[in-house]
């Protein structure tokens, strides 16, 4: 099923060292709509990183609908989480990603996300 | 008033020795506290109490008489049989917090005030010693971190890297080593790095989980500002930067924190 989403995952998806694109609800940590490659569990990176971002947000004294940008770097591979108290977008990068180009593709995708729903 | 008092003493007086089993004892050991006989009144109280041995306001008044008299273990004492006796009084409970407050006892006055608090939400008195606890904490941590947190460590590397707004060490148990973070007061430092360590441990466990190995480093950014969180032995060094700070540069400033903080823990360890 096609959702309004879907081209804002597909920029996402085409960033060389993406594995897995996701638009999450962050209260709740559960997947709105994603694309993620056959290896990556796409529930639990949106639950575990919508807690985490949500920890990061309050932590550094998130106000109420302001956007943050939290970026979790491991040996292996990353993951970004761009947006706002409501919807996130997340993505999941390759150890071998360039970790520029994919932030601003999240970034950007954020944005995009953020203006979609307040035009809903 | 001093007449008021002696009035009321001869008649509460008349009472307690007329009828025996009168609980005025209470108000006529109060009187005599009031006018400095803590002696007398001391008398009167133990003896009343011997004929009511569960009267709630007697041993209030017993432990106040305590407390005037320097017996504050006394005190404490029959504070605490109140609280059992009707955990709902509150002024047992002012009492004991006043006398936490005044032996810097913070962690039971904070215990006592939050139960006074449910007891009586509008008492102005709980919310006059909220705000001297408050006070007193904040007082107590800035002394704790400011002998702990010598700014020099990183203090060069906020003057090298303009668009720095502070750089912490943090303990495994969140308790601030190292630096500070400019134009915040070390109460909000510290909460910070409790929070920030918490959320490290959070980000640890998430990246287990998905199979993305060990973790190196969390960046947070909002629309002003970055900061970053990296694991350095088993604390985590913390970094702030204005949000224009090229990405690069506060990468640059990261690595040089956490090369300064692995030098010092080295050192230490030594």
């Amino acid at each position: 099923m096609r959702t309004q989403y879907a081209d804002l995952l597909a920029t996402v998806m085409g960033t060389p060292g993406v594995r897995g694109a996701l638009v999450v609800a962050v209260r709740d940590g559960l997947v709105v709509d994603g694309r993620v490659h056959v290896d990556v569990e796409g529930e639990a990176v949106a639950a575990l990183a919508a807690s985490l971002y949500r920890r990061a947000c309050r932590a550094t004294g998130a106000t109420e609908g302001k956007s943050r940008f939290v970026e979790l770097e491991a040996a292996e591979g990353r993951i970004l989480i761009a947006g706002n108290n409501d919807l996130a977008m997340m993505a999941v990068l390759h150890r071998r990603a360039n970790p520029g180009q994919a932030r601003v593709a999240v970034q950007r995708a954020a944005d995009e996300l953020a203006a979609i729903e307040g035009q809903a | 008033m001093a007449g008021k008092t002696r009035r009321s003493l001869q008649s509460l007086s008349e009472e307690v020795a007329t009828n025996p089993n009168s609980t005025a004892f209470v108000e006529l050991a109060a009187a005599y506290r009031e006018r400095g006989d803590t002696e007398r009144a001391l008398r009167l109280c133990l003896r009343g109490l011997q004929r009511h041995p569960t009267h709630v306001e007697a041993h209030f008044e017993l432990g106040l008489i305590y407390e005037a008299r320097g017996e504050r273990e006394l005190a404490l004492d029959e504070w605490g049989i109140v609280r059992q006796l009707a955990p709902e009084h509150v002024g047992s409970r002012l009492a004991l917090i006043r006398l936490y407050l005044d032996e810097k006892r913070y962690a039971d006055a904070e215990i006592e005030l939050a139960a006074a608090r449910e007891l009586a939400p509008a008492d102005p008195a709980i919310a006059e010693l909220d705000t001297v606890l408050q006070a007193a904490q904040r007082d107590t941590v800035a002394v704790v971190a400011q002998a702990a947190a010598p700014a020099g460590l990183f203090a060069t590397l906020e003057q090298e890297y303009p668009g720095t707004l502070g750089v912490m060490l943090v303990g495994g148990d969140g308790q601030l080593l190292e630096g500070r973070m400019t134009r915040r007061g070390a109460e909000s430092d510290r909460m910070l790095g409790v929070t920030l360590n918490g959320a490290r441990s959070e980000a640890t466990r998430v990246a287990s989980y998905l199979g993305l190995g060990e973790l190196q480093m969390m960046i947070i950014e909002s629309a002003v500002a970055r900061l970053t969180v990296s694991p350095v032995e088993d604390g985590i060094v913390i970094v702030a930067t204005r949000a224009e700070v090229p990405a690069g540069q506060a990468a640059r400033l990261v690595q040089r924190a956490r090369e300064a903080a692995e030098v010092h823990l080295g050192g230490k360890e030594r």
